[in-house]
Parts: structure tokens; C-alpha cells; sequence
């Protein structure tokens, strides 16, 4: 899957990457937020990231011209399908408001609980 | 670390199973973030540790246990082994077709073996969702082994590890149900760390 990684540095505008992290946490019945890209590609963003001079920041939300992916761990107190759909509406803003409306938006929960 | 009761070595999202229990014993220091940063390993480091707690003493007083004692160990790491794999998606219903929204089936596995270490008594070993998973709908079933301290009443508490499962199953995932089957596979001495609380 082609797609560029978020990397965004420190002190984000309300488009970027980052900020949609942030939002994401802050849904209720969400614990964490974890890397969305694959390994080898959270190692190219970090090698992309240090090269720039930014923070190796591997990202966590990993976003293309097609599809937003996040993959999420819940609390385990909130239904973990809720807490999806919760993520789904946060994500779908964002991504109108940055122009990718179109995008498809993948929400995983790997972790319930623990 | 190698332990001759573990089963031979995959890589649980790039690690193995030594390096993570000795990441647990190092107290997690320094931080690894392909450690922490991946569900898979959390859940390695959560099961881990349960087991941990459950055979402390067993360990501690009792390095050459006897045979039957390393089977039901050897069976619980494998079955973590297995629990930590993400597995299949297990699709979540979403009225808009841009929506992909789903778990993972090691998500749902993890989550029935806490359930059932939570019953007293119980430490799970495997957990299986037989169906279609990815196919809402489709029915499922649901197969979960465990041992149980002597003295336990076995059939309540299969009973209990068993509406227990169902429950937080209907809660969390949108799964059609057909049966979940618990089976005893072992009995434990009631000396270890778990059983001793």
C-alpha cells in the first residue's frame, strides 16, 4: 500500500497528522494509539524523519490520497466496536476538512483491554 | 534466555518470546518502542506476566518440576504464542461503505483469555474461534482449554469461564456466537502464585 506516513514535529496545525492523533486519544474508550504502518515502513519514516533534521517520529497514522488507516487499542470498559465507530467519526472530519472526504477510513482495534 | 519448556521459536512481531520475557525482567528499561509500540508484543507482555504471577513459586521452589507440571506450562506459552498473532479481521458494522472498521482476532482472543484467567482458579491455555470470522453473520464457535486448581469445582466453573466469554464476546465483538465450549485440560496443584492469593 503506497502511502505517506505521519511525521509531523512538535506544535501541529489542525490539518496535520499529529493533530488527528491527538483528537483520536482523546476519544473516550480509547487507551492507545498504536503505529499503523508496518514495521519496515515506520523504520523508513523514522529514517525519513532524521534525515530532515525532524524528530524520528515513526508516526502512528498513516494516511494516503485514498485511505486513512489507524489502528487503536481500547480500554475494554467502553464496547470496542463503539469505540471504533467513535474513532471512524473523528477521523471522517478530519479528513473532510483537510480535502480527502473520499478517503476510506480503516480503524483497527488491536488490544481490548490489558 | 532459553527455556527448554517453550516451544520452538517464532517472532512475535519481530521478537521472540525470550526477548520479550527478558525485556518484562529488565523492567521494560530501556524502553524499546518496537516493543512497546506494538500490540502484539503488549499482549505477549500482559500474558507474560500473568503467567508469571500464576507460577512464581512453581518456579521459584520447584525448577525441576515434575512432567506433568511442564505440559500445562508448555501449553499455556504456546497458546500465547498464538493469541499474540493478529490474526484475522473481524469486521465491524458501519452504514457507510468508506468506513473499514474491525478487531483483530488476536485482540478477541486476548480479551477471552483475560476473561478467563479473571475466574478464579482458571489459568486458559488455548483459545479458537472456529467460522467464518470475517464474514458477518457467519456462525462462529468459540473453543477455549484450561487448567484449573485442584479442589475447584470443575463444572461451575467451566460454567462460569463460559458466560463469562459469552458476555464480554456480545460486548466487544460482532460476532453470531454458536457455542463456546470450554475444555479442562489440566489440574493444578494449588501452590502457585495465582492460587495462593
Amino acid at each position: 500500500m503506497s502511502g505517506t506516513l505521519a511525521t509531523d514535529g512538535p506544535g501541529p496545525d489542525a490539518g496535520s497528522t499529529a493533530a488527528l492523533s491527538a483528537l483520536i486519544l482523546e476519544v473516550p474508550g480509547v487507551a492507545t494509539l498504536y503505529p499503523a504502518a508496518s514495521p519496515v515502513g515506520q523504520v523508513v519514516a523514522a529514517i525519513g524523519s532524521a534525515l530532515t533534521l525532524g524528530d524520528a517520529d515513526p508516526g502512528t497514522v498513516l494516511v494516503s490520497d485514498d485511505r486513512i488507516r489507524v489502528r487503536i487499542g481500547v480500554d475494554g470498559v467502553e464496547a470496542a466496536g463503539e469505540v471504533c465507530r467513535r474513532v471512524y467519526v473523528v477521523v471522517r472530519d478530519w479528513a473532510a476538512s483537510t480535502g480527502r472526504a473520499d478517503a476510506v477510513i480503516d480503524v483497527t482495534a488491536a488490544t481490548i483491554g490489558g | 534466555m532459553t527455556d527448554p519448556l517453550l516451544p520452538p521459536d517464532e517472532l512475535i512481531d519481530g521478537h521472540t518470546l525470550d526477548e520479550l520475557s527478558d525485556y518484562l525482567a529488565a523492567g521494560r528499561q530501556p524502553a524499546d518502542p518496537t516493543i512497546d509500540d506494538s500490540p502484539q508484543c503488549r499482549a505477549a507482555l500482559t500474558a507474560l506476566e500473568r503467567l508469571g504471577r500464576a507460577t512464581q513459586d512453581l518456579l521459584d521452589e520447584e525448577a525441576a518440576a515434575s512432567p506433568a507440571d511442564d505440559d500445562w506450562v508448555g501449553r499455556i506459552l504456546t497458546g500465547i504464542r498464538l493469541d499474540v498473532q493478529s490474526g484475522r479481521r473481524i469486521p465491524i458494522a458501519h452504514p457507510d461503505p468508506a468506513a473499514d472498521l474491525a478487531l483483530t482476532e488476536g485482540a478477541v482472543r486476548a480479551l477471552v483469555r483475560g476473561v478467563g484467567d479473571d475466574i478464579d482458579g482458571v489459568l486458559v491455555g488455548r483459545c479458537r474461534l472456529d467460522g467464518d470470522v470475517e464474514t458477518p453473520g457467519a456462525p462462529v464457535a468459540v473453543h477455549v482449554e484450561i487448567s484449573v486448581r485442584y479442589g475447584v469445582p470443575m463444572t461451575e466453573t467451566a460454567a462460569a469461564v463460559r458466560n463469562a466469554v459469552a458476555a464480554e464476546l456480545a460486548r466487544h465483538a460482532e460476532l453470531t456466537i454458536a457455542s463456546v465450549d470450554v475444555l479442562v485440560t489440566d489440574v493444578r496443584e494449588p501452590r502457585t502464585g495465582k492460587d495462593a492469593r
